[in-house]
């Protein structure tokens, strides 16, 4: 038979109408239910800054550095749990899938709108912190939307390629957890670029997400402090983590181009 | 039942297609050649841990679905699929629906598809019942605003007005399965496939439910329907298809496709029953075989209700006995004795070593449709009775016709009320 090419409004209606169950049952519809989703993140964000004043004593130098680092926990956030709901989505919703014409891309597809909500309330709470902590407003703000944009790129890249993985490979899950911690202590989330040796700095940064937390730094919340390029050998280096993000948009077009058609049959 | 079943005429009017006489439409469906294999691995890897370290493990066998299946459904045609359990009928109308892809042939479908394979896709136990219905709805491409609109309808049809707000989580099964099958059979699509979702509810929504496909059908919907429900097939089919091994066997006539099935099933039971059976005895006598005769002396399996039945049984002995009696009890198919039969071997005295009886008894068969068992027995009795020979499930024998009450056994019946 032909390849179709995928009606791309119902896989929007499909898509969007499974993100607001999911968001519906997630806090069961009650601004309550959101505010106590809340409170983990919180405490993880109060753990975290405590340790790092009280004791590390790494972000009494940083300027707004609380803001900073809800700033990162927020994004980090929103990049670990997106992926790792994604991850066995296809295979939880197996039945689904085989019992009715439902394009296959819904479903991770509906994680990720989802996500983004979420994510849309969770930066007005940032935004109100930001504004609370004084930080100056500058034209280098204008780079928020493409940094975000690049995120939900990245994170959309892994929504396509760990489904299909966790299909046959079902320990592609312990692995993932492991590179998400990786990622979260390697990038400056609670510490900042300068805190790492300089010889460390060019591998650090070739992980797209260390990139995208120092220039959120210098965009943001200091302008001062210089941009993610800059810690690199020559910005030809910004290349690399953008090739990452590219190579996995193509990885996750490739493996959802060959694993939809039969997607049924393999769960 | 007559409601609802069709005459001859309209069946032909339907077979060709459009009833008003435009028969260039090209049919609602149409499936050319259609084989699909599924690979079946004997280990399946699930990590990538056994992949690495167990590389040599590869072997895998095939298992055929589908072969090479040919028919047509023609507009507004009701169509029913038999086939035992793994005979490829979910797969067919996974590949109808394009949710498998046939690995060879081609489906084409003329109108939009609603497949109901499953019913309560999506329903999620902490919602109520608006919200379960929207993303129902919206997996079978339905929008917010119709489904919106349609849910009164479909919650009176549910019978479940008073529990608009109770999340689906404090249902019961059958108020679940209700709102699933309203939510789903709401759809307006031009073909409908329909896997096993009739025997849904209760008696009186399972009545509804039929109603409910008797109106599609009269919208001149196409439809698909796969079902055990023999019955539903006689009454709603304008032509039906018997599927074995995923080999078209049988298609045409309801009736007649109904009758290849259950034969087919009865062939496979009777050549199983011998096999395996249970059997007890000392050997001092033999069962050797057991067989059915009709009226003419014809040997068959198959009877109709009230159709006199002969059930004839050789035994061979291999001791002198004394007080011998052959004879046999008849058995529903829960096992459940319906009565029993015992004759002496011999008008008197004992029976010689090496002589062979053949008893026969002759009794109307007021059984319902089914089929039945025939346990066979030879004893002897000294003092106390001893078993030469007892098989279970030795010979099986099957009844047709329609359903009258409940249980197994109906005889004719005259009942009169006086009313004072």
């Amino acid at each position: 038979m032909r390849w179709r090419p995928p009606d791309l409004r119902r896989l929007f209606s499909v898509s969007w109408t499974l993100a607001i169950t999911g968001f519906k049952m997630r806090y069961f519809g009650s601004v309550l239910g959101y505010l106590w989703s809340l409170v983990r993140p919180l405490l993880v964000f109060a753990v975290l800054y405590l340790a790092m004043t009280e004791i590390l004593h790494i972000g009494d130098a940083i300027p707004y550095y609380p803001a900073y680092l809800i700033t990162g926990l927020v994004l980090y956030e929103f990049f670990s749990l997106t992926t790792t709901e994604a991850e066995g989505s296809l295979v939880a919703n197996q039945v689904m899938i085989r019992s009715i014409i439902i394009p296959p891309l819904a479903i991770p597809l509906s994680i990720i709108l989802r996500s983004l909500i979420d994510l849309a309330i969770k930066l007005l709470i940032v935004a109100v912190v930001i504004a609370i902590s004084g930080v100056p407003v500058t034209s280098d703000w204008l780079q928020i939307p493409f940094l975000l944009a690049f995120l939900v790129l990245f994170t959309t890249a892994m929504v396509g390629i760990l489904p299909t993985l966790f299909i046959n490979y079902r320990d592609t899950a312990p692995v993932w957890e492991v590179i998400l911690q990786l990622m979260f202590w390697g990038s400056p989330i609670v510490y900042t670029i300068e805190s790492v040796p300089e010889n460390l700095r060019t591998v650090m940064l070739l992980n797209p997400f260390a990139l995208l937390m120092t220039q959120v730094r210098h965009a943001v919340f200091d302008p001062s402090a210089p941009p993610g390029w800059s810690y690199l050998p020559s910005p030809a280096y910004v290349l690399i983590p953008a090739a990452i993000v590219a190579a996995c948009l193509v990885t996750a077009v490739v493996l959802l181009r060959r694993t939809t058609p039969r997607l049924a049959e393999q769960l | 039942m007559a409601v609802g079943s069709r005459t001859e005429a309209e069946r032909a009017a339907a077979m060709l297609g459009a009833p008003n006489g435009a028969a260039k439409e090209p049919p609602a469906i149409e499936v050319t050649d259609v084989s699909k294999t599924f690979k079946i691995p004997e280990h399946r890897y699930t990590s990538l841990k056994e992949r690495v370290f167990r590389p040599q493990r590869r072997a895998s066998h095939t298992f055929d679905a589908l072969r090479n299946v040919s028919f047509e459904v023609g507009r507004g045609e009701f169509f029913g699929i038999l086939g035992r359990n793994g005979s490829g009928k979910s797969t067919l109308l996974r590949t109808i629906a394009g949710i498998l892809r046939p690995d060879s042939g081609s489906v084409e479908t003329h109108g939009e598809i609603s497949p109901m394979l499953a019913l309560g896709i999506g329903f999620h136990p902490e919602l109520a019942a608006r919200d379960n219905v929207l993303i129902n709805g919206a997996l079978h491409g339905i929008g917010r605003k119709e489904m919106l609109r349609r849910f009164p309808s479909i919650l009176e049809y549910a019978e479940l007005e008073e529990f608009v707000d109770l999340p689906l989580k404090n249902y019961s099964s059958g108020m679940m399965l209700r709102l699933a099958f309203a939510s789903g059979i709401h759809v307006d699509a031009d073909i409908l496939l329909l896997d096993e979702i009739l025997a849904v509810g209760d008696m009186q929504f399972q009545e509804k439910c039929f109603e409910t496909i008797r109106s599609l059908q009269r919208d001149g919907k196409t439809i698909l329907l796969v079902t055990h429900a023999l019955a539903a097939i006689n009454q709603f089919c304008d032509r039906a298809m018997l599927l074995d091994h995923g080999s078209v066997v049988s298609m045409g006539d309801p009736e007649r496709v109904i009758n290849d099935y259950t034969s087919a099933a009865l062939e496979e039971i009777v050549a199983e029953g011998d096999a395996g059976a249970e059997r007890w005895g000392d050997g001092t006598a033999e069962i050797l075989d057991l067989w059915f005769e009709d009226v003419e002396g014809k040997r068959v399996n198959q009877f109709r209700r009230g159709e006199e039945i002969t059930v004839k049984i050789r035994a061979h002995f291999n001791e002198p006995l004394a007080d011998a009696h052959i004879g046999f009890s008849l058995r529903d198919q829960a096992n459940q004795l319906l009565f029993d039969v015992s004759e002496p071997a011999v008008e008197s005295g004992d029976v010689s070593r090496g002589t062979e009886a053949v008893l026969a008894t002759t009794f109307e068969g007021w059984l319902n449709p089914g089929y039945y068992s025939v346990w066979p027995i030879v004893a002897h009795i000294e003092e106390i009775t001893h078993i030469s020979d007892l098989r279970a499930n030795f010979g099986k024998f099957m009844i047709e016709g329609e359903v009258q009450g409940i249980g197994p056994l109906h005889p004719r019946i005259h009942t009169d009320v006086e009313v004072n």
